[in-house]
């Protein structure tokens, strides 16, 4: 077997190299080999301990992965992607990180300064290595989940990471995993279920309501979830819940791709809340570095009278490919989807939504406002689509463009499929500036130019930011005049 | 992207370039060869997979001869405006009215090095390679043109032919004129036309388009350009179409152009229409409005795809899009696309789209003052479809297009 012993030889090396920056510790021993191959899928899936169905689950999406092409439709332009030259789990650190605060990025520690987050977190967001303090830190939050679990376990709200509910909770898993989004649904998707590293899995049973929002930032392994994150929500009949993602801290990461994919299932009556904040590092000033976001979000509103509602503010990455989908399947069921996507510097984004309509009287509402800064490229893209079935299928989108600077761009490609006469569409697109007359009676008023945009832009963006939970709107609009800064003037 | 599977039509296709045809006609022929007949997956070929439905062309049509001027002359019928007539793609001055009572109009037979050399499409190039013997339509600069010019686009062969009109119309600076263009060529064969209107600085046109008959597979393809200041009115009905793709390129490329895009399509059976518009705005301050209209009945699928480009330098421009369907029937369909690209920030650009069935209220308070169903049905319809004539300055063109309407709507109801 020459592949092995391939495999073998180059984790030698690896750990040799490893060494060399002084990294003994287990977790590191415990990285795949860089490049992809069925061995490093196997890698991962003994890793985790993973039952054999998972692992022929894995190959499976490998070998389709293996035939599929990356796709380039989207209007976002980047380099080739060396899908041989990434390691696949649990990325090293040894490269790149920095010792102490002392050598973060001093505009990042500026950002972390503005959002009032204190040191210890600045610490393990900055991804510092000797960080004594985030130990410590990490284990507060620890405690702190675990009393949280409690409480949750009490509800009999199953919260935990993905792998340890493969585990635990086999049967669940292997009834829904891959329900939403198919092994098969794209290319980015299919080298996920390959390769996925970890991720939350929620269960609520049925007629529970949540007691809490679920957040990802309690759960602090977090951080090696790494690029290919696989989140599955299961709202059983009649309950609901609300899950947060991300934290409003710009993030230090060394893994340039990540494909993360997040399935909803909301069963009869079930109603799901979905936050993102997303604000990974979107590259220097001039564009170098940065995360290229390429996410599969999709929600079934399996159930009659389901719903599912998205929120996502998108600030950070590089690149951002991103869907967040509702398939209305049930009778009744109802779909949301509200986005702020800023973008500055040289940012590409590419966001929307689908909404597919298959019950009756299912109603869908869609909410995206975009802010493109600098030198940046913001593109909607979004499908309202009534199935010959869905009978009176309503839905009504507005999505609003607004350009800051004259070298940026703001796109919107909408596709509206209606295939039944008693759907009712409604969508409405407007793009602009802000007006001189809005900046003039701000500024006349004693605000700097800065300041006065920031103010109007959280107006633009108000209908969204009302969707987001209380703690999390705050710092979002303090997050939107942060990623505004030098777009002015 | 895997390799397509071949296509028969394509082979026939190729048979068409005569041997002695000119370097830049086999350039064409060789830009389509490499894409090939658009599918589904070409982005804007997305709901019109011609691949797909044409299978097979017919052969070739011939310039008109005797026979066929005659088949074409018995459905010319006595018309009020002064026509330009075309048989098969063909320019037939035989059949046309003289002109030369009409000060600054100028009929000619098109030659290759009229048009502009256009490579934004696969059908477009097809047509570039394949088209003879079209006209240029000249109005000189000044002139104003005060009676309405007719085009007529009629068939001469008895069987299927495939058929490759490619004219030119062109007003000087400061000229005005009013035409309308009418499509009647019958419900065979595979037409594949291309229309260029270049309009002067200043100049102002009126354009109204009737698809009365259309080729089993037809694209007709519009390439306009508007100078400083020029403005043109577009309206087209569409009705009885197998299956159109009606495709706009319109560059506004002078400081302060107007443009206003309208249409209806009333359809029934199965028929399918696709409305492509590929608006740029390649000059600052100019304004373009665009919209659309469909009624759609039975299994009819309609399409539009709408797409306003602004460059970094066309600042402000000021342009709107609008695509509103009405469903009669639950197996009709539409699909809508109306896209911004936009690269300037000085802007005011918006589009919508909406889609329902017949207003319920509407129809009764119709039905409660003594209208029958029927009737209350046509009332909002024709208003609804009408509603798009009124951007026409000409008030004979829009009775032209009022009327076909009405005919449409009596005979037939599209549901």
């Amino acid at each position: 077997m020459a592949a092995v012993q391939q495999t073998v030889d180059t984790v030698k090396t690896l750990d040799v190299d490893a060494y060399k920056y002084g990294f003994t510790t287990e977790i590191e021993s415990d990285k795949a080999p860089k490049g992809l191959n069925e061995d490093t899928v196997r890698f991962i899936s003994a890793r985790k301990r993973e039952p054999d169905w998972l692992t022929q689950w894995r190959l499976d999406a490998y070998r389709r992965w293996e035939t599929m092409a990356e796709p380039r439709w989207a209007r976002v332009d980047y380099p080739k992607i060396n899908y041989q030259d990434l390691y696949y789990y649990s990325a090293p650190k040894g490269t790149a990180g920095p010792k102490t605060l002392a050598e973060v990025d001093p505009e990042l520690l500026r950002t972390y300064e503005k959002l009032g987050i204190p040191l210890s977190e600045q610490e393990i967001l900055a991804g510092v290595q000797e960080r004594r303090v985030a130990v410590d830190a990490v284990f507060d939050s620890v405690s702190v989940v675990t009393t949280f679990k409690e409480e949750l376990g009490k509800a009999g709200v199953i919260f935990c990471p993905i792998s340890e509910a493969v585990r635990a909770y086999p049967e669940l898993v292997r009834k829904y995993l891959g329900s939403v989004v198919p092994v098969t649904d794209n290319y980015f998707a299919t080298l996920n279920s390959a390769v996925f590293s970890d991720g939350s899995f929620v269960y609520i049973p049925p007629g529970v309501r949540c007691p809490m929002e679920l957040s990802t930032y309690f759960r602090i392994n977090e951080q090696n979830t790494g690029q290919f994150e696989r989140t599955l929500i299961i709202a059983d009949a009649g309950s609901y819940v609300s899950y947060l993602e991300g934290c409003t801290a710009p993030k230090r990461d060394e893994n340039q791709l990540h494909a993360a994919v997040v399935e909803l299932i909301a069963l009869e009556d079930a109603e799901i809340k979905y936050s993102t904040v997303q604000n990974w590092y979107p590259g220097d000033s001039e564009g170098r570095g940065g995360i290229y976001n390429f996410v599969t979000k999709r929600g079934d509103c399996r159930g009659a009278r389901s719903k599912i509602s998205w929120t996502q503010v998108e600030t950070g990455s590089a690149i951002t490919w991103k869907y967040p989908s509702c398939i209305l399947r049930g009778d009744h069921s109802r779909g949301e989807f509200y986005s702020i996507a800023i973008s500055n510097g040289h940012q590409q984004v590419d966001s929307g939504t689908k909404m597919l309509h298959l019950g009756k009287n299912t109603s869908s509402r869609i909410i995206s406002k975009g802010i493109s800064a600098g030198q940046s490229q913001n593109t909607y893209r979004g499908q309202v689509f009534a199935h010959r079935k869905a009978q009176n299928a309503r839905n009504f989108t507005n999505c609003d463009s607004l350009l800051i600077g004259d070298q940026c761009g703001a796109h919107t490609v909408p596709y509206i499929e209606a295939k039944n006469s008693t759907a009712q569409f409604e969508h409405e697109a407007t793009t602009s500036k802000i007006s001189d007359d809005q900046l003039f009676y701000c500024m006349q008023r004693g605000l700097e130019a800065e300041e006065a945009t920031a103010l109007i832009v959280n107006g633009f963006v108000r209908d969204v930011l009302q969707q987001l939970p209380m703690e999390f709107a705050v710092e979002a609009q303090k997050l939107i005049a942060i990623s505004l800064e030098g777009s002015v003037g | 992207m895997t390799a397509l599977a071949p296509n028969p039509a394509e082979e026939d296709l190729a048979t068409f370039l005569p041997a002695d045809a000119s370097p830049s006609a086999r350039l064409f022929f060789d830009q389509f060869r490499k894409a090939g007949l658009p599918n589904r997956r070409v982005e804007s070929w997305h709901y019109s997979d011609l691949r797909a439905r044409l299978r097979a062309v017919p052969p070739l049509a011939r310039a008109p001869d005797e026979a066929a001027r005659a088949v074409a002359r018995q459905k010319l019928a006595a018309g009020a405006f002064l026509r330009v007539v075309t048989v098969d793609g063909f320019y037939a001055p035989e059949l046309s009215d003289d002109f030369s009572a009409v000060a600054g109009v100028e009929i000619i037979r098109a030659g290759e090095a009229d048009f502009a050399g256009e490579t934004a499409d696969a059908l477009l190039d097809l047509n570039a390679a394949l088209a003879r013997g079209g006209f240029v339509l000249d109005i000189a600069a000044g002139a104003r043109v005060e009676t309405v010019i007719e085009i007529v686009a009629l068939a001469g062969a008895e069987t299927d032919r495939s058929r490759f009109g490619r004219n030119l119309i062109r007003l000087g600076a400061g000229a005005h004129a009013k035409i309308v263009e009418t499509r009647d060529e019958g419900f065979a064969g595979f037409g594949d036309s291309a229309l260029f209107i270049a309009l002067g600085e200043d100049a102002q046109l009126d354009y109204a388009c009737r698809c009365r008959e259309t080729a089993s597979v037809e694209v007709q393809s519009l390439n306009v350009t508007l100078a400083a200041r020029a403005n043109l009115r577009s309206v087209a009905l569409l009705a009885q179409t197998p299956f159109l793709r009606r495709q706009y390129f319109v560059s506004l490329a002078g400081e302060g152009a107007e443009l206003q895009l309208a249409g209806a399509a009333i359809l029934g059976r199965t028929d399918h229409a696709d409305v492509t518009l590929a608006v740029r705005h390649d000059a600052p301050a100019c304004t373009s409005r665009e919209t659309f209209k469909y009624v759609l009945g039975d299994h009819a699928n309609g399409v539009f795809q709408g797409k306003i480009v602004v460059p970094p330098h066309a600042q402000k421009t000021d342009g709107k899009m609008m695509c509103r369907g009405l469903l009669l029937s639950d197996e009709a369909a539409l699909s809508a696309k109306p896209e911004l690209e936009i690269f300037a920030d000085d802007v005011a650009c918006g589009h919508g789209a909406a889609v329902t069935k017949l207003d319920a209220q509407q129809l009764f308070y119709l039905e409660t003052r003594g209208v029958p169903h029927i009737e209350a049905e046509k009332i909002l319809i024709d208003a609804f479809a009408a509603d798009v004539f009124e951007m026409l300055d000409s008030e004979a063109l829009r009775d032209v297009l009022r009327a076909d309407l009405s005919e449409l709507l009596g005979e037939e109801k599209p549901a």
